[in-house]
């Protein structure tokens, strides 16, 4: 038996040799750190702005926009971060042909393809302005938070995560077909955006479709209700349960579209 | 049964013309012709274990498509292979583990890194244990004279180093096959003398099976025992290079220089000419006839000076490849 699993230091070695490639390149590394500090800073203003003048929108108060917004940073962090790199670089990868050495070696090419980059530059300022503002939402709401509604955000949370990842590889496996797809990459940054405001905000039919069908609300709108006390049971346990199905297709389809890869020229 | 089994291999492509211009292409967002190129169109050969053979073809002949076949990377349209006793397009873990690739026009190391960093990676991707990584790096490094850039970030290095640098990649965890397309494009005749010599002695010492693909004569000279010619998707010859020119090269090549100014069509008489510009001309003559010739030509016209050459190994690989005709090596 191994110390660790020879996933656990595949990924260690990826984030590694990312930290070591980003150093490599000093003014690259605090201009990146500092324009997404300034990117941040100019939605911090437009969502304090909404929490400054009290503004109340269908019934959200502005300390609840304010979180959301925060909870919804958190995950932008994660997703910008660790995936949106690498589902970048996979329609690259099949233009150009060099997902050749990849899939060649002995380890899931759906791992390689998925936790190859990481822009930590843009993780770490999204993920601590995003706690702040989640934290002070919250305080400004003067909920209580109890312990199970904390584990119950967590697992939310993870979830999210699981379905961001999910939707997004599934969203860019038409690249094995047509390619080229900056189009649906430009759709697939819009309709992450709709989720930093309250899901209510919108009307019944898209929240359904947002729920159930594709479930984007279950992304940063639930758990923060599930934190506060305002997610029924019934859509505590959908929104943990949905990202198993979700991942498992997109499991599935990765597998068919893999298929198609017919390389580029040498 | 052989190391590697290639049966009635096929695989063709979807592709689709354009006319130059906007217009057409308009025309193409709403209607494209879908037109089919057989890059590998029936081939079938066996490799024994050890063996280091040549694939030789001109650009877009088929052997780099082939040998992404051979290594799971694309599926085929039609027919069976095996290598090892595995369907290389089943991508099965043990499969990979036994097999390398290497692209002389497309790198697997990371730019930003030092070599050691990415060979760290393919170490852990490998599940090589510490001693024998070790052993390698030490080892390959030191054949290969790249012992001292193994700190250099790798977009530092020059394109000779780097291939160094790719080929101790592909070989860390002691691949039974190695695939090689064009590993010395690009390269210095010292560099490429040095890849060649690691390989043979290699070779002599793993008793790896070696695919070589490349455009330089002197990669297949040196290293092929056997060499494949593929043209057109299709095998073209399949045996020994020495066996390829003796089988093509029924004639030799008298070349001559005139001091006068003198009539192409003169020289039609004695053999195909070649090359002609007025002053100089090259014909192919038969063997048995190249004395008679080379006294009637001396007689007849103002030569100041000759040579008689064998056709070479080059020239008469382009034959086929002029020619696409099938010969295949007899016994």
């Amino acid at each position: 038996m191994k110390p660790y699993p020879k996933y656990y230091l595949v990924f260690k070695t990826f984030l590694k040799n990312n930290l070591i490639g980003y150093m490599e390149y000093r003014a690259n590394f605090f201009m990146e750190f500092i324009s997404e500090i300034a990117y941040v800073a100019l939605k911090l203003v437009y969502i304090y702005a909404i929490f400054k003048t009290g503004v109340s929108i269908n019934g959200n108060s502005s300390a609840y926009i304010l979180a959301i917004g925060g909870n919804h940073m958190i995950l932008t962090g994660i997703f910008v971060g660790f995936f949106m790199m690498n589902f970048l670089d996979l329609s690259y990868r099949v233009r150009d042909g060099t997902l050749d050495f990849l899939i060649t070696k002995p380890i899931s090419l759906q791992f390689m393809i998925s936790f190859r980059s990481f822009q930590l530059g843009a993780t770490i300022p999204n993920f601590v302005i995003g706690i702040a503002m989640l934290v002070i939402g919250i305080r400004e709401m003067g909920v209580e938070i109890s312990f199970w509604n904390f584990i119950m955000y967590l697992l939310l949370m993870i979830s999210s995560i699981i379905l961001t990842y999910s939707i997004f590889l599934i969203m860019q496996l038409p690249t094995f077909w047509i390619v080229k797809t900056d189009a649906l990459t430009n759709i697939m940054e819009s309709i992450w955006d709709y989720n930093n405001m309250p899901m209510n905000i919108y009307g019944k039919r898209i929240i359904i479709g947002g729920i159930f069908f594709i479930p984007l609300f279950v992304i940063s709108n639930f758990p923060l209700l599930a934190l506060t006390g305002q997610l029924e049971s019934h859509l505590m346990i959908w929104g943990i349960g949905v990202s198993v199905p979700f991942l498992i297709l997109s499991r599935i389809l990765w597998k068919t579209a893999i298929k198609r890869y017919s390389s580029a020229s040498s | 049964m052989s190391f590697i089994q290639v049966n009635n291999l096929k695989k063709h492509y979807d592709y689709y013309e354009k006319e130059v211009g906007l217009k057409s292409s308009l025309k193409n967002l709403f209607y494209r012709k879908k037109m089919i190129k057989e890059a590998v169109n029936d081939i079938s050969f066996t490799i024994e274990e050890g063996e280091i053979v040549g694939f030789l073809g001109p650009n877009g002949a088929g052997k780099t498509t082939t040998l992404k076949m051979l290594s799971g990377i694309l599926f085929p349209t039609e027919g069976s292979l095996s290598v090892g006793g595995y369907i290389p397009w089943e991508r099965k873990k043990n499969f990979k583990m036994m097999f390398s690739i290497v692209m002389g026009n497309k790198g697997q190391l990371n730019w930003d890194l030092p070599a050691n960093e990415s060979l760290f990676l393919t170490k852990c991707i490998y599940e090589i244990e510490d001693d024998q990584y070790n052993r390698t790096v030490e080892e390959l490094s030191e054949l290969l004279d790249v012992k001292d850039l193994m700190k250099v970030q790798v977009r530092r290095l020059s394109l000779g180093e780097r291939m160094k640098m790719e080929l101790i990649a592909a070989l860390l965890h002691n691949p039974k096959v190695i695939y090689l397309d064009e590993p010395t494009i690009g390269l210095d005749f010292m560099s490429q003398k040095k890849i060649r010599e690691f390989f043979k002695f290699y070779n002599q010492q793993q008793k790896t099976t070696i695919i070589l693909t490349s455009h330089y004569m002197a990669d297949i000279e040196d290293l092929c025992s056997r060499s494949i010619i593929i043209n057109n998707g299709k095998i073209a010859f399949d045996g020994e290079l020495k066996s390829l020119s003796e089988q093509i090269s029924t004639g030799k090549y008298v070349k001559l220089q005139m001091d006068k100014e003198i009539d192409e069509s003169e020289l039609r008489s004695y053999g195909n000419v070649v090359s002609f510009d007025g002053y100089n001309a090259t014909i192919e003559v038969q063997k048995q006839l190249v004395n008679e010739c080379i006294i009637s030509i001396l007689n007849n016209f103002p030569v100041v000076d000759f040579t008689i050459e064998d056709i070479s190994i080059e020239e008469g690989i382009s034959y086929f490849y002029r020619k696409g005709e099938v010969i295949h090596e007899t016994d």
